[in-house]
């Protein structure tokens, strides 16, 4: 009785205690969204002339990024870097930023 | 107690209880009921990284080692040739790393790295270890390479490849090029730091000399024949710079030997006695990791591209211009990049779970005037165990010929993205601001 308790004693003197099963990785969403944060600033807020993601509304994110994916030369002049990334998004996730980042209708 | 010996006492702390949970049975699994994760370095690779586990796994223990020398960054360092007192703004101060919830960061120098105990050894004494170390310490200047290069050459020849005081002493010995002067820079082969970052140099150079020292030229000399972006570069130079002349190896500019004494710079094919000589040197992962055999041999560390674990040591990462991640090059947003995707790759670990695909991706920005940018992007995904490009996700900023007049519009607003990037990446890696913002 005495050696089952111990583990549990000694849990109870840590400070940061918490299960390890508790740990799960980051969703594919979130993890896009980290990446997208790169240029696009913490939780995308954007600064200076890099747009701010979050803020703007889901459909029009999705629409643009769609924009991008569609017709990429006509993205060439002003919007090849994010024509570049969205040409490799899926639907799944592409729709799914737009929403982790927009606001609802 | 001030604030450093505070957070030291506290990181010591977090690892003690981190590996008493080691040694303690838990039915989560064996490695205990919380884990720790442990980091050299707090460059982009190494900060990112930290973040990106405090805000997915807020349990884990997350403790960053970093020098105590002040850190500048290098992107946006360039930019301190034309105004050296920009250079301020590039300084990371860490503030947010003592708040609360923030990784711990212990400011000191690191005497070894132990891989077969994920444990680094600092000059104190004292011995960290986690359940995990990663390895985000940047590069190393490989300057006996180049015949010649001692003190008296580190003395003339500024190399400002480490961001700080070497790129203000670079703008001061600029100034002092008279008009119809020489200036030099001779540029390593791949792999280096930064692989557009002499091109920019070389572009902000020239037009600061066209500006002040009209009848001045500025000489590359490369020791390769191809670079990145190098057609948008060398028609940004064709339209804007005649000042400025570039010379591949195959035109035999490749360096053999330099003089600290006499100001000497010789080529394969030539001699020259430059009023300013910018020596970028060869390039290698730190001794640190050399010397614990993390290298293999090769100078810079292998990796596998799922989590960036070392293939020669088990639970050990590499993260950031250290690691072999080609086609990744070496860039703050490859090494921010890196830092997330081994974050996830770390938790599922830990946790016991697959790994999940790497989200990994590049971004540089490139000025070719003050108010003139380009840009590359690149896209990887891990195929048959290796990390390749994205065709579909990979370009770079259309041409002067492709743009007819926009090229003016275009360019300038590359040049206000460039801005609007560094200040949202030293923000989402360092968590605090940029001058832009």
């Amino acid at each position: 009785m005495a050696r089952r308790c111990l583990p549990w004693l000694a849990l109870a003197s840590l400070p940061l205690a918490a299960p390890l099963s508790a740990l799960e990785p980051p969703s594919t969403v979130a993890r896009w969204a980290a990446a997208c944060n790169g240029c696009h600033g913490p939780e995308g807020l954007g600064s200076g002339a890099m747009p701010a993601l979050r803020g703007q509304s889901a459909d029009a994110l999705a629409a643009k990024l769609l924009q991008w994916q569609n017709d990429p030369e006509a993205a060439a002049a002003t919007g090849h870097v994010m024509a570049r990334f969205a040409a490799i998004l899926d639907q799944e996730t592409l729709q799914a930023l737009a929403k982790h980042y927009g606001t609802a209708p | 107690m001030n604030r450093r010996r505070f957070l030291t006492h506290a990181g010591a702390a977090l690892l003690g209880a981190s590996s008493l949970s080691v040694a303690l049975p838990s039915a989560a699994s064996s490695r205990g009921p919380h884990a720790s994760v442990l980091i050299l370095g707090a460059g982009f690779a190494g900060a990112s990284l930290a973040w990106a586990l405090k805000r997915w796994a807020p349990s884990l223990a997350v403790t960053v080692v970093a020098a105590p020398e002040r850190y500048w960054t290098c992107p946006f360092s360039n930019t301190a040739l034309l105004k050296p007192a920009d250079l301020k703004a590039l300084e990371v101060r860490y503030d947010a790393f003592s708040e609360a919830g923030a990784p711990t960061l212990i400011r000191a120098r690191v005497r070894a790295v132990e891989p077969e105990h994920r444990a680094l050894v600092l000059e104190d004494g004292r011995r960290l270890t986690g359940d995990k170390l990663v390895l985000a310490p940047g590069i190393e200047l490989a300057t006996e390479a180049i015949d010649g290069y001692d003190d008296a050459a580190a003395a003339r020849f500024p190399h400002a490849w480490e961001a700080g005081p070497e790129s203000l002493r670079l703008a001061k010995q600029l100034r002092a090029v008279p008009d119809g002067g020489l200036v030099v820079m001779t540029i390593p082969p791949n792999p280096y730091r930064c692989p557009p970052g002499p091109y920019e140099r070389a572009s902000l150079m020239a037009w600061w000399l066209q500006q002040h020292r009209p009848r001045a030229k500025l000489l590359l000399l490369d020791g390769k024949d191809r670079f990145t972006k190098d057609a948008l570069f060398k028609a940004a130079w064709a339209a804007r710079y005649p000042n400025l002349e570039w010379q591949g190896l195959s035109d035999g500019a490749g360096l053999r030997r330099v003089d600290g004494k006499t100001g000497l710079i010789e080529t394969d094919f030539d001699r020259f006695s430059p009023d300013l000589a910018n020596v970028i040197p060869p390039q290698r992962a730190p001794a640190l990791l050399r010397r614990a055999g993390l290298d293999g041999g090769q100078g810079w560390c292998p990796i596998e591209p799922t989590g960036f674990e070392s293939p020669l040591a088990k639970d050990v990462h590499i993260l950031g211009d250290a690691a072999i991640a080609n086609p990744m090059p070496k860039s703050a947003f490859a090494a921010n990049s890196q830092g997330k995707a081994c974050a996830a790759a770390l938790i599922a670990d830990l946790a016991g779970v697959p790994r999940p695909d790497p989200v990994l991706l590049n971004t540089c920005y490139s000025l070719v005037a003050p108010d003139a940018g380009i840009a590359v992007v690149g896209s990887y995904a891990v195929q048959g165990g290796r990390l390749e490009s994205l065709a579909a996700g990979s370009g770079l900023s259309p041409s002067r010929s492709a743009l007819g007049e926009s090229v003016t519009a275009v360019r300038g607003a590359e040049a206000a993205h460039a801005r609007g990037w560094y200040d949202s990446i030293r923000a989402d890696a360092f968590r605090e601001g940029g001058p832009h913002s």
